[in-house]
């Protein structure tokens, strides 16, 4: 038989100063967004090498709008996976707010701002009902979304009758329009991203919707309101959804009924390879922003390959399963990416 | 209460140790679980494992298990040593295991959970299982329906039911985890006895505790663990009950708990008739400086009673803090009155685990951190630095994750947040639940200092020690009422662990004996002529509803009746029917696929190249449920080995697999031969052959969920994954399975359409994904997993084509299609949570 003796209690040891942050450079390469803009950087570094050209203005020009749309769909995306949720209506919504605007913003018709504002707003109210369904009901988002996303195709059809529409030309203008050299549709997505996330990281609603996305049930015992930081999710996500619907009518200048139809997984992607946990919780919209600007230039980069759709899709899947999979693995603990930059320092420290 | 002392036992040198565990380590973390600790089990001996709580004693029997893997280390099982194990294995090897918390699948029934724990060579056949179970609960004295379902059960019935699947393995090693904490003194008393008579069987016994007195009265070994170590080992005979004690908490009780002030001041929070779902009538007041401790033998309404003081809602009473009437009607109300309340569930309820330490502390006070609505971080920083700098937390930064930190940190955190919000009443349920000695002392230093400050402290624990050194009145619940109120130097840890069983004695003797108790009482199964009609109840609403939809047409328009549109619609329902299975599959263990619609294009691609003759028309079926299967399969890989979402990897998937139909037919093409077509479009008796075989799949289908291994396995990893785990259920092989199965069941479907069509289209398919979705939700399938019928399936498919083929014959608008199929999908999935909630609130009322 053994015994071993009780331990004398320790006496409290001289306590060290907890600091507040590891060392800056290590802050930043804990980021998500750093991971998002060195894949970015990398892809752009290859680009040339694969295939010349896919990095000249022309390419570049070509490229940014559509980026710009990834971006505006995958901000929303990015509000509603914070707040565990996921999307899945998005297509029908980008569909929706383009044949609004292509086929009501003639001025023989409601005329362009109307149409707009209705397209936008209009669109907007299937996200308001996603995000009541979801959150007061506490029903899973997936279903919910899938259910609104076919509500929204049905619209699609009563307003297009079947049959695609025309874009008002001074739409088209504005939407392949430059300003200081820069398209506008980039402009108007880095405002968003820019003002939302000074919403999020800055104020003291951007810290609720955090906590709220990170955990209800916690944020519901310390008697915060939960209720509206989801629905609020659900419909910033249809309004943005809407808008990138009526630039890319103007964009394409003919959307057809099916417009929408490629931004659902680019939306997805773009959020996780940006960096955003999947379970909710903290999110990077500059992340979001350059995993947008990722996939844009990955599509233009598989298109010099290829011309068939069909192979372009099978490729940009491929990879961005591949993607998918490594910002998820990289992403689940930050110290083994800080590894990579500086071995032997790649364990978390075991406390 | 009377305990069972055993007989002789063969001395440890007789027989050698049937599980040996050796050099065991297990990290977690932020905490070092187990640290090489080494554990014999000898035939025929009782062995006791002691400890508080976070000392490993769980950890180390889960190891045992296989439902935790170790870092480190070897088990010995079965003649074999191993470095891991998995449930299934340990089962198989002879090792039952009865968890703290049943590990049940709570949508199972109590027959299909007992054939899930059983090793192979115990089971009985399916077709006699009940009747089996029935004999065999009789004989252990149980009063349970084998055919319940195991979520409708108390926590005591699951507990009891464990035990007797245990019981009926004949195992080798049996594990008890706090067995007697869920039961009453006389279930006590008749585990002991069957514990006796397993021992004298030469079965091996390890019992986690920590109640003394069992130990002493049933068990010969011991080995005492603290803080992942092994602190001391022998024979129970050796030892005094004191040292013992002493052993566990590794110091003396003055040491480890604060002095308890002389008296109380005046009344912090009264608490006056307030009764609840759970509790009824409960009357306390907490004086100016005291601590008051809540206890009772679990599921007797104390937790309920601690969280409506919280807000958590459906209690009515009178609730004052410092003489003023306050509202918990919700956590905000509370909230607003300086109520606090902290959850035992850290990780869930609690904490915002994958936030840092400064976001979790400030989160009581943001109006304080963020003055004028903006972020201020030095502010943050210096409010975070206030709250928590008497703690010691172990952490590199302030920046650090709280899941990562061990949960002795995490607790501190939690108090440190707690305490910057302010608060006028602090409601801690488990507060030393999983953390270390060291920080255990810190913790009660602090809630008694927070209650001289003036904070009312009410403290829940299920450990009679802590609350006896802890507290300055006890309070005991049972059966939802206050059973003892244990004043100064009558809280004892024997009065209060006597006081719950004692109250719940009496209560036997006047009340009759609920289900589950042993007692005399003859089991009284539901008629199994009524279940079946209950099982039954969906599909023939459905089909009724479908014969409305098509009487109401054909009332409009009788051409509707006419045999080729009917054989039509009936040729298009096959279809349906097989993609709502092919999501059914999937649905039922907790994911979804998203990729049905493109491996039905996929499939009717492939098939097209075969179809020009009958005659290879075979070869191109098979390569068509093949590459369904193909594309299910690596679905399944990347949701289980890469831990990819579901959603997120079969979207993925789903726009490959279009694409490579759209590559292989850039163009619809490869139209059927006439033989070929004739074939696949032959009926019997007028009626579809394709049909008759999408029934004979639903019905394989529905055998295989109901009636098989596999089934029970999938509907358990759908209700819950880790207890499936425990149960012994290969969770990832599982979900590998289904994935395929919904892969080859969309093969299918992809072939039903090509015979509708005659033509391999790569764009055919993608509404299907929709409509798969649309027909689980009519059928009434949980989408939380767990449940689902395929016959309701097949019947809501029938139901929805009806409707789809009936608007197009009205021609109404093609927009309808999908306005019905969304409103019904919202409407149907909303409709059972509102069932649900009317159901809990009149159940609260």
């Amino acid at each position: 038989m053994t015994t071993v003796p009780p331990a004398v209690v320790p006496a409290a040891p001289a306590r060290r100063r907890v600091p507040d942050n590891v060392p800056r450079t290590g802050q930043v390469l804990a980021w998500p967004a750093t991971r998002a803009l060195l894949a970015v950087a990398a892809l752009l570094a290859i680009s040339p090498l694969v295939a010349s050209g896919s990095v000249s203005s022309t390419a570049l020009y070509s490229m940014l709008p559509f980026a710009a749309i990834t971006t505006l769909v995958a901000v929303g995306q990015t509000l509603v996976i914070q707040q565990g949720g996921l999307d899945l209506s998005v297509p029908g919504a980008v569909t929706l707010g383009a044949l609004i605007v292509a086929k009501y913003g003639g001025d023989q018709s409601w005329g362009l701002p109307t149409a707009v504002l209705v397209a936008i707003l209009g669109t907007s109210l299937f996200g308001l009902l996603s995000g009541v369904v979801v959150t007061a009901f506490r029903l899973p988002p997936l279903v919910v979304t899938i259910a609104t996303n076919a509500l929204l195709i049905g619209v699609v059809q009563v307003v297009s009758g079947g049959f695609g529409a025309q874009a008002d030309p001074r739409l088209s203008d504005f939407a392949l329009g430059r300003f200081l050299g820069i398209p506008v549709l980039v402009w108007i997505a880095g405002a968003v991203v820019v003002a939302a996330q000074v919403l999020l990281k800055l104020t003291r609603t951007g810290r609720r919707f955090e906590l709220v996305g990170e955990s209800r049930r916690a944020a519901d015992v310390l008697g915060v309101l939960t209720l509206g930081y989801g629905v609020a999710a659900y419909w910033f996500s249809a309004l943005l959804a809407g808008t990138a619907g009526v630039l890319l009518a103007g964009l394409l200048r003919s959307p057809t009924l099916t417009a929408g139809d490629s931004y659902l997984l680019p939306s997805i992607a773009a959020v996780v390879l940006g960096g955003t946990a999947l379970t909710g919780g903290r999110g990077s919209l500059v992340g979001t922003a350059l995993g947008a600007v990722f996939l844009a230039q990955l599509t233009q980069l598989v298109q010099t390959f290829t011309s068939l759709t069909a192979v372009q899709n099978v490729v940009t899947a491929l990879i961005i399963g591949i993607g998918i999979v490594l910002q998820l693995r990289l992403g689940r603990s930050p110290a083994r990416l800080l590894g990579l930059f500086r071995p032997g320092r790649s364990r978390p420290a075991s406390t | 209460m009377s305990l069972v002392t055993t007989a002789t036992t063969p001395t440890p040198t007789e027989r050698s140790a049937v599980l040996r565990l050796d050099g065991i380590g297990k990290s977690y973390p932020g905490v070092r679980a187990l640290d090489g600790v080494s554990l014999e089990l000898l035939p025929g001996r009782v062995h006791a494992i002691l400890g508080e709580n976070g000392a490993g004693k769980s950890t180390l029997v889960g190891v045992a298990a296989g439902s935790v893997t170790p870092d480190e280390g070897t088990i010995g099982l079965g003649g074999q040593a191993h470095r891991s194990l998995q449930p299934g294995q340990a089962r198989a090897q002879g090792l039952a295991i009865v968890y703290q918390t049943p590990a049940l699948a709570p949508t199972l029934t109590v027959v299909d959970a007992v054939l899930t724990l059983l090793p192979a060579d115990r089971k009985p056949a399916r077709g006699r299982a009940i009747g089996w179970l029935t004999e065999h609960f009789a004989t252990l004295g149980l009063a349970i329906d084998p055919q319940a379902v195991v979520g409708d059960l108390s926590q005591r019935e699951a507990h009891l039911i464990e035990i007797a699947a245990a019981l009926a393995c004949e195992p080798e090693v049996l594990v008890l985890d706090e067995p007697t904490e869920a039961l009453g003194a006389e279930e006590t008393s008749w585990l002991f006895g069957k514990i006796a008579e397993l021992q004298d069987r030469g079965t091996a016994i390890a019992y986690i505790t920590h109640r003394i007195p069992e130990v002493m009265a049933i068990a010969q070994d011991l080995t005492v663990l603290r803080d992942g170590r092994v602190v001391g080992r022998g024979e129970v005979a050796d030892f005094t009950a004191d040292e013992i004690v002493t052993m566990i908490v590794g110091r003396s009780l003055e040491t480890t708990f604060p002095e308890k002030p002389a008296e109380a001041g005046p009344p912090v929070l009264t608490v006056e008739g307030l009764s609840g779902a759970a509790f009824r009538d409960v009357s306390f007041e907490v004086g100016r400086g005291q601590v008051i401790g809540l206890a009772g033998v679990e599921g007797n309404g104390q937790r309920e009673l601690l969280h409506a003081l919280g807000g958590a809602g459906g209690a009515h009473g009178e609730v004052r803090v410092a003489g003023e009437a306050v509202s918990i009607r919700s956590h905000r109300s509370a909230a607003a009155a300086g109520i606090v309340l902290l959850p035992g569930d850290r990780l869930g309820t609690a904490m915002f685990g994958n936030l840092s330490i400064r976001e979790n502390v400030v989160a009581s006070a943001l109006g304080d951190a963020m003055p004028g609505g903006w972020t201020r971080r030095a502010r943050e920083y210096e409010l975070t630095r206030s709250a928590i700098d008497e703690f010691a937390v172990k952490t590199a930064t302030l920046e650090s994750a709280v899941v990562s930190l061990s949960g002795g940190s995490q607790q501190k955190v939690l108090l440190a947040r707690a305490r910057l919000g302010d608060p006028r009443v602090l409601l801690v349920e488990d507060p030393t639940q999983g953390v270390d000695a060291g920080a255990r002392v810190e913790i009660y230093a602090c809630l008694r200092a927070l209650a001289e400050a003036g904070v009312a402290v009410v403290v829940l624990s299920t450990d009679a020690v802590e609350l006896e050194g802890l507290c300055d009145r006890v309070l005991v619940l049972s059966r939802g009422a206050i059973a003892a109120d244990l004043h100064g130097t009558e809280i004892t840890e024997r009065a209060i662990v006597g006081g719950a069983l004692l109250a719940d004695h009496a209560d036997h003797a006047d009340h009759a004996a609920p289900a589950g108790v042993p007692e005399a009482d003859t089991p009284q199964p539901v008629a199994p002529r009524r279940r079946w009609r209950g099982a039954a109840l969906q599909p023939a609403a459905l089909l009724a509803l479908t014969v409305v939809v098509v009487l109401a047409t054909a009332g409009r328009d009788s051409s509707f009746l006419e045999p080729l549109n009917i054989s039509q619609l009936l040729l298009a329902s096959s279809v349906l029917i097989l993609v709502g299975l092919a999501q059914l599959v999937v649905v039922i263990t907790g994911g979804i696929d998203l990729s049905v619609g493109s491996v039905v294009a996929l499939s009717g691609v492939v098939v097209s190249f075969f179809a020009g003759s009958a005659g290879s028309l075979g070869l191109g079926i098979v390569l068509a449920l093949a590459a369904g299967a193909a594309v299910g399969v690596v679905n399944g890989l990347l949701v289980t080995r890469l831990e990819v979402p579901a959603v997120i990897a079969t979207l993925v998937s789903s726009v490959a697999v279009l694409g490579l139909a759209q590559v292989m037919r850039p163009q619809p093409g490869g139209a059927a031969g006439l033989d070929a077509l004739n074939l696949l479009g032959a009926t019997v008796a007028s009626v579809p052959m394709l049909l008759v075989l999408g029934l004979i799949v639903t019905a394989a289908v529905a055998h295989v969920l109901q009636r098989t291994a596999l089934g029970r396995g999938l509907r358990a990893v759908g209700a819950d994954p880790v207890k499936a785990n425990r149960m012994g259920v290969p969770v990832a092989r599982t979900r590998v399975i289904a994935m395929a199965l919904s892969g080859a069941l969309g093969a299918g479907a992809g072939i039903a359409l090509f015979a509708q069509t005659g033509i391999g289209d790569a764009n055919s398919g993608q509404s299907l994904t929709l409509a798969s979705v649309t027909v689980i939700v009519i059928a009434g399938v949980s989408i939380f997993g767990g449940s689902g019928s395929a016959i309701s399936v097949a019947a809501a498919a029938l139901l929805l084509q009806v409707i789809t083929n009936a608007l197009a014959f009205l021609s109404w608008s093609i927009a309808w299609q999908y306005w019905v199929q969304g409103i019904f999908v919202i409407v149907a999935a909303v409709l059972p949570m509102l069932a649900r909630r009317s159901r809990t609130r009149r159940a609260a009322a």
